[in-house]
């Protein structure tokens, strides 16, 4: 019989005097505090049982971000309480948020009436509709007298992944320079909730942003030629922001709370850009901006500091749902802002969203396209809804925006584009080392 | 008696007696912002218009006063007219989407603007600066918005039984030429106008809009939960719901459409959610009408409805919010409501907030055939349709 093992103790590894002086072996004892080091100890010892057992592996960590908070794990950990709590299985819950159960194969009933439960909180989460390859994309069930090989591997390799991030960490902590932001989906991050946005506001309110505004150039680029930086998009950094304000939270939890910080933000950004501190952005920039923005106070007092002729080099960003959300207003705005000499680009457009975008309707200069692969399928293709569209948004002003490879931009160029921005651009600007605005904290 | 503080229409009385001492070369114009339908109400407007007059009192040091009202007051010497038309112009420009302003424009009825040459003008001017002065109207200060943090203290006070008694229900009826009029369906909503002044008194609840979307979606599972019966007027009938996207993705909805297998259900969605996420969007509209549901974009102007005429929106139909200058005369441009009720397809309409008989005489020659509204409520059913079978009696 194995010892039971419940979801959070963990045995008390018995040491040798030697090992304790080992690097290796303190690492595995501190791996046996965390649920690899768990999952791996049991599986090794399940061999010998392992006839009558069988393994559920719940793939948590596909589900979207909004569907991994907090309240959803504590929900998935209540289906399967009642088979702990009486030793008919044993849990791991594992760093990436996966879920590994293991069970006598005659209470496989209840596991697959615990995942019924579990796939009913999920149901709204795409990765439940995504059955491509026939295989279910949430549970893999293991029967482990014949997949006990499989299983092994599966558990070494979640060992292995833990300790290389345990090390990553070990070694981020000593270096000089701080630790680069985790991965999101990495770590069990708490959901944004209105009381942690408020005080986040708060100390934003008191804290120059400075440091945390980034640049990104857009530029244009013909052929193989050299990109061309057109002007530079100034935003605030949200990871960097994160990282330094509250590292444990996930701020994208929440689509309207997040969107009331970006708000925040772009409002600061326009003060601290207004106030000129920013000399490399002679050449012209982007900034985000709510349609209310343009008609509030705040541009008003960015205008007045704005020279004229300075204007006609300054591209006032606007989402696409702002636009439709109150489309008197835009047209309002985009009025009084064209009037001024500013010029208006829409930002967000999709590839579906992209026939809204008639030219003759939204009459703005330029349009953002977020890169999309459907875009690849409609470069082949002449009748593909995307190309009429293009056609009536006018082609030269469309922005392929997110690009991240230069094959990226080959598809846009097919399409007709001529104007990209992304990590894609940035990486040929600086192969081409000929970037005019370097991407930098305002000084 | 006038007032002891300064204010803007003090100031401007000041100036036009000033003034009258030397009359020549001078004129003044009103620009009768406070005239304007209620949708440019927002102070907003009226600041972004006074700036509109920049050039002139950089150069002709015109005088601009922004009254209490919201009329815009300005006055110069030696202004050439090419250049005070201009500003009049870009003014007319930007507030194209009201009817005021095609309203014989230049033309002796022309509502927005009114021009003084005050060598001939003078006495008329002194008495509306004058009248102007002696009736300031303050303006209601606007509350002000939720914060983060009401909104984290409105959530922990939220419970299904505090949502409940604010659950409404309101009917719309189809409407034919020469057919009796009939119920169409019925719309099960929180009624936030009565709820609002509970959960956050002195604040406006929807001014900011994203933390309004949260609290939307925050109310959902508890309209959902809190519905205890379909019919009104004892029948069945198809039932609207105001829902997020989100929330339709839930197993919220779920359940709720395993507690009424038989209804047929219609989702209102506000169009800042549907493009929020537009793919999510389509998901939503695809599982309602995998269940035999239909989905529907709430709360359009005409403009926003113009804006989506040519978008392939994964929706059944479009609502329509009547407001009075829909039927004052336009341009006859694409722009125009009834040509938009016409590419968008008449029949796909719902023309909601029909206060008068006026909405319903419009919506039929267009073609529509199905109103809600107080006016419909109040004529047409004969009776409001509150206390509900929907949600508790109140």
């Amino acid at each position: 019989m194995i010892p039971p093992l419940t979801r959070k103790t963990a045995p008390v590894p018995v040491q040798t005097p030697e090992a304790e002086f080992s690097e290796a072996a303190s690492e595995r004892k501190l791996m046996m505090q965390l649920q690899e080091g768990l999952l791996l100890d049991y599986a090794e010892r399940l061999e010998k049982f392992r006839k009558q057992r069988q393994a559920l592996h719940l793939h948590l960590s596909r589900l979207l971000p909004q569907n991994r908070r907090e309240v959803q794990m504590r929900a998935v950990a209540a289906a399967f309480d009642p088979l702990i709590l009486d030793n008919r299985a044993q849990v791991f819950t594992l760093f990436r948020g996966d879920i590994i159960v293991v069970f006598a194969s005659k209470h496989r009933d209840e596991v697959e009436a615990a995942l019924i439960r579990v796939r009913f909180l999920f149901a709204d989460d795409p990765l439940l509709d995504d059955d491509t390859e026939g295989q279910d994309p949430l549970a893999t069930w293991y029967i482990l007298g014949n997949d006990y090989p499989a299983f092994l591997h599966l558990a070494q390799q979640f060992y292995a992944e833990q300790e290389a991030r345990r090390r990553a960490d070990i070694a981020a902590e000593r270096a000089p320079e701080p630790p680069r932001p985790r991965h999101a989906q990495a770590k069990r991050l708490q959901p944004l909730s209105p009381l942690v946005l408020g005080k986040l506001e708060d100390a934003l309110s008191r804290t120059d942003l400075a440091n945390l505004i980034r640049h990104q150039s857009v530029a244009a680029i013909v052929g193989r030629s050299h990109p061309q930086h057109m002007f530079s998009e100034v935003f605030v950094s949200i990871p960097d922001l994160r990282e330094i304000f509250i590292p444990e939270v996930d701020l994208a939890s929440d689509p309207w709370l997040f969107q009331h910080l970006t708000e925040t933000l772009d409002r600061r950004v326009l003060a601290l850009v207004g106030a000129g501190h920013d000399r490399s952005l002679s050449g012209g920039f982007s900034l985000n901006l709510n349609v209310r923005t343009i008609l509030g106070e705040e541009f008003l007092d960015f205008d007045d500091g704005i020279a004229g002729g300075l204007r006609g080099t300054i591209v006032l960003e606007v989402q696409l749902y702002d636009v439709l959300a109150d489309v008197g207003a835009y047209l309002f705005a985009r009025d009084f802002a064209r009037e001024r000499g500013y010029r208006i680009c829409i930002d967000g457009v999709q590839s579906n969203t992209l026939p809204l975008v008639d030219r003759a309707k939204i009459g703005a200069d330029l349009i953002k396209l977020i890169w999309s692969p459907d875009l690849d399928q409609a470069r082949a293709d002449e009748d593909h809804p995307v190309q009429d569209a293009l056609a009536r948004c006018g082609r030269k002003r469309v922005v392929l925006a997110r690009v991240e490879s230069q094959d990226q931009i080959r598809i846009g160029q097919d399409l007709g584009l001529s104007i990209f921005q992304g990590r894609g651009v940035e990486r040929l600007i600086q192969q081409h080392g000929q970037r005019r605005t370097p991407e930098r904290p305002v000084s | 008696m006038q007032p002891e503080f300064v204010t803007p229409e003090s100031l401007l009385l000041d100036t036009a007696e000033r003034i009258g001492r030397v009359r020549a070369g001078r004129v003044a114009l009103r620009v009768h912002l406070s005239r304007l339908t209620p949708r440019f109400s927002d102070p907003a407007y009226g600041r972004v218009a006074a700036r509109l007059f920049d050039g002139l009192v950089a150069n002709y040091r015109c005088q601009v006063f922004t009254l209490s009202s919201g009329d815009i007051v300005a006055t110069g010497k030696d202004m050439p007219f090419g250049d005070v038309d201009a500003v009049v112009y870009k003014l007319r420009t930007l507030f194209d989407a009201d009817p005021l302003v095609h309203h014989d424009p230049y033309g002796p009825r022309d509502r927005f603007c009114s021009w003084y040459d005050l060598e001939t003008e003078y006495d008329a001017f002194l008495a509306a600066c004058a009248e102007a002065s002696a009736k300031i109207q303050p303006r209601r200060p606007r509350l002000p918005a939720l914060t983060p943090a009401d909104v984290d203290r409105i959530v922990g006070s939220l419970s299904e039984a505090a949502v409940k008694p604010f659950i409404a229900a309101q009917a719309a009826v189809g409407i034919a030429p020469g057919k009796p009029s009939h119920l169409a369906f019925q719309e099960i909503f929180v009624s936030i106008a009565d709820l609002a002044p509970r959960l956050a008194p002195g604040k406006d609840f929807a001014r900011d809009r994203w933390l309004f979307q949260y609290l939307c979606q925050i109310l959902d599972p508890h309209l959902l939960s809190g519905i205890e019966g379909l019919s009104l007027f004892g029948r069945e009938l198809p039932v609207n719901l105001n829902l997020n996207v989100a929330t339709v993705l839930s197993p919220a909805f779920t359940e709720f459409l395993e507690r009424f297998p038989t209804a047929k259900i219609c989702v209102e969605f506000q169009v800042i959610d549907a493009f929020a996420d537009l793919a999510r969007f389509d998901r939503a509209c695809a599982r309602l009408h995998e269940t035999g549901h239909s989905a529907m974009i709430d709360s359009l102007t005409p403009l926003g409805l113009w804006l989506l005429t040519d978008a392939a929106l994964p929706v059944d139909r479009f609502k329509l919010i009547w407001a009075a200058d829909i039927a004052s005369p336009q341009p006859d441009t694409e722009r125009h409501p009834a040509n938009t009720v016409k590419a968008i397809g008449a029949d796909r309409i719902v023309l909601a907030h029909c206060d008068s008989v006026a909405a319903i005489d419009w919506g039929v020659r267009q073609g529509i055939g199905t109103f809600q509204g107080r006016f419909v409520d109040e004529t047409l059913i004969g009776g409001v349709t509150t206390p509900t079978d929907a949600g508790a009696a109140r």
